[in-house]
């Protein structure tokens, strides 16, 4: 009889006290007393691979890091990562993955706009810590998600800034703009639309639409040849940006060219060869990773070199979307050591909006606030040399 | 009147290009009945063959654009014998998506091997404009257009003229008869297939200077089908005009209809040029065979 009773004693005691101290005692995902997991899924394969091999690339690179430092509060980081291809479904996949199989702390850098604004209501209903480093699509702010930071100047933010830069300092009387009809160039337009009547009294005098994938631009660029603009905006990738600077060189348009964020790469240039030479476009990070002089760059592209690429490093790397993640990544890290070793991903969101001019020199100061997670609204404006590099100009835009 | 010759030269260049593509899938076509939908991609092959020969080992631009195109007509039959010719007695559907399976791998194959990065083709000839009485031309334009009708020319005169080409002819009209009067029809396949891949490989290396090199880029080559259908699948002369006609519809539509909708109103056009005339607008009506 004692012996049940005491067992009984036992089971009614261990059952209240694992009530009353549950919360206390209950783990936190991602972290226990030894290691902090930090899950990213990202291009790796397929036509963007460039861009998330550079986050992952960055990440690794600053995980080797922390770690051999002996980690944040005794905490190593354990960086898990997978390949969504940059499609949807894939990212849909790879996030149920992180989140459930491999209960991820936090979610860093991300994918391409495309694979990222589909799994932006999961990451927040599990309110999972997100700080976004690749896209710049307004749409992951809206709704609001207490859980997503983005590193560096929207969409809209890149198309205030070249706008502005392209009326005020290269003085353009006589707009136009030739944009793609996706989502990304529709969204370029409205804002070219309404910016030049608000802000800048001047009126487009031609508007072309092409669709994705086109490869042939002839049409569009003589119908602004014949409106006779003395600047051209191309809302475009990179890509066809290229062809079009091209063509509207061979047909004879004088008008200064102008970029949106999507083709400040020097894929623009492999495509538009010489022609480049004087476009001008918008960037999302003060440097250009792969000539930038200032010492952080620099100090990245040497790691980088030493981790990863002894051999030299591929085309296009380093790219925006390496020293943005390695930015992400350093936030984290401040973020992590400012909450201390009670770790939990609601502490660590509350002391991530309290971030203030966070700079690493790699992408512009960052703030964040309770209500707002849009690091920055400044930009930089960068030119095609006769070199066909590209080199920066001037920063434009702010809070 | 100056814009209207522009569009109307601009969409020549284009014409030409779709023109050399066009040709290839009707020889097929009247040989075999295929259509085959991997010419886009040995289009991409011989642009990616010739970067490849022209860029990395430095071959000269004339030799690299022979290389590329024999290699391609070789790789078409290498194509025939190991993928088609198995498949030669299997409906004719079957052999179709052989083709846009074989061009798949293709596209897949390029993207492994190369990744999906994006080149240009150096141009050997400047595309600084000039102007003649008003139009702006590029010597880069005027050469591919050059070079274009050259080659659909002397491929039009092979086939009328020479022993294998009546030979090819043969066999597309009666394949029996054809065997009976002595021409060998599996070298004659291997023969169309080769001639099929060389063209669109021709069309890619002079379009490569024009756009851009990715593993996507065939993509356009569906454009030569929709020629050669508007024109009429079944001859050749018929086929390469609608190419030409293709191009320019393309950039009037374009240009003074609305640009985004450039393709749309090709497609309206074609609809409506294959509900009056279904053989396509110069095609010879097609003979019902006992």
């Amino acid at each position: 009889m004692t012996k049940l009773a005491r067992r009984l004693g036992f089971a009614v005691i261990s059952v209240l006290a694992s009530v009353a101290l549950g919360p206390i005692v209950r783990a936190e995902p991602g972290v226990t007393d030894t290691e902090i997991r930090i899950g990213m899924w990202t291009p790796l394969s397929g036509p963007v691979a460039l861009l998330g091999q550079s986050a992952r690339d960055a990440v690794r690179l600053w995980t080797k890091e922390i770690n051999e430092k002996g980690g944040i509060h005794g905490r190593k980081i354990n960086f898990i990562f997978y390949d969504d291809a940059g499609s949807p479904q894939e990212a849909q996949a790879a996030i149920r993955r992180l989140i459930d199989q491999d209960q991820v702390f936090m979610l860093i850098s991300g994918s391409v706009s495309g694979s990222t604004l589909p799994v932006r209501q999961i990451v927040t209903r599990e309110k999972v810590p997100f700080v976004s480093s690749i896209s710049s699509n307004i749409n992951l702010m809206k709704p609001f998600s207490r859980y997503i930071f983005r590193i560096y100047g929207n969409e809209d933010v890149q198309a205030y800034n070249i706008l502005g830069w392209m009326i005020n300092n290269e003085k353009v009387q006589r707009p136009a703009i030739i944009y793609n009809s996706n989502d990304y160039g529709v969204g370029g337009f409205q804002i070219y639309q309404d910016r030049l009547k608000t802000a800048h009294q001047v009126a487009s005098v031609a508007a072309e639409r092409y669709n994705p994938g086109d490869q042939d631009f002839t049409a569009q660029v003589l119908r602004i040849k014949a409106a006779n603009p003395d600047g051209l905006l191309i809302y475009a990738f990179a890509q066809e940006a290229g062809i079009i600077v091209r063509q509207a060189k061979e047909l004879g348009i004088a008008a200064k060219l102008f970029g949106g964020g999507g083709t400040s790469t020097p894929l623009l240039q492999r495509g538009a060869g010489p022609a480049a030479i004087g476009f001008t476009a918008v960037l999302v990070v003060p440097e250009i990773p792969e000539t930038s002089t200032n010492p952080a760059v620099v100090g990245y592209r040497d790691k980088l070199k030493t981790a990863f690429y002894p051999d030299g490093f591929p085309p296009g790397r380093p790219s925006e979307y390496d020293t943005a993640a390695y930015a992400a990544a350093m936030l984290t890290q401040a973020t992590l050591e400012k909450v201390g070793r009670n770790l939990t991903r609601e502490a660590f969101v509350d002391m991530l909006e309290t971030t203030k001019n966070f700079d690493t020199g790699m992408t512009f100061p960052i703030s964040y606030s309770k209500d707002n997670h849009e690091g920055t609204t400044e930009t930089e404006i960068v030119k095609v040399g006769p070199d066909l590099k590209w080199q920066a100009v001037a920063r434009s835009g702010g809070r | 009147v100056e814009l209207l010759s522009q569009v109307v030269i601009s969409g020549i260049t284009l014409g030409s290009l779709y023109a050399l593509v066009g040709l290839g899938f009707v020889v097929i076509y009247r040989a075999t009945k295929v259509v085959n939908f991997a010419q886009g991609e040995m289009m991409m092959l011989g642009a990616m063959l010739a970067l490849y020969l022209f860029s990395d080992l430095s071959i000269p631009y004339f030799a690299a654009f022979l290389l590329a195109v024999l290699g391609c007509g070789m790789f078409g039959v290498v194509l025939e014998r190991a993928a088609y010719r198995k498949l030669l007695n299997a409906p004719v559907v079957t052999l179709i998506l052989a083709t846009v399976a074989v061009g798949q791998m293709m596209r897949a194959g390029v993207r492994i091997l190369r990744g999906s990065e994006v080149s240009r083709f150096p141009s050997i000839l400047s595309a600084e404009p000039f102007l003649i009485a008003g139009v702006t031309v590029t010597p880069l334009s005027l050469s591919i257009i050059t070079i274009a009708i050259l080659l659909v020319c002397a491929f039009m005169l092979f086939f009328r003229k020479t022993r294998l080409g009546k030979g090819m002819e043969a066999t597309s009209e009666n394949r029996d008869a054809a065997l009976l009067v002595g021409i060998s029809v599996n070298q004659t396949f291997s023969l169309v297939w080769a001639i099929g891949s060389a063209l669109a490989a021709a069309a890619g290396v002079l379009l490569a200077p024009l756009i851009i090199i990715t593993p996507e880029m065939g993509t356009i080559g569906i454009k030569g089908f929709i020629g050669a259908i508007l024109g009429g699948f079944n001859s050749i002369p018929g086929a390469v005009a609608g190419c030409f006609l293709l191009g320019v519809i393309e950039n009037l539509g374009g240009v003074y209809i609305a640009s985004s909708m450039k393709d749309v109103i090709a497609f309206c056009v074609l609809v409506l040029v294959l509900t009056i005339k279904p053989q396509g607008l110069f095609g010879a009506e097609e003979g019902k065979r006992a």
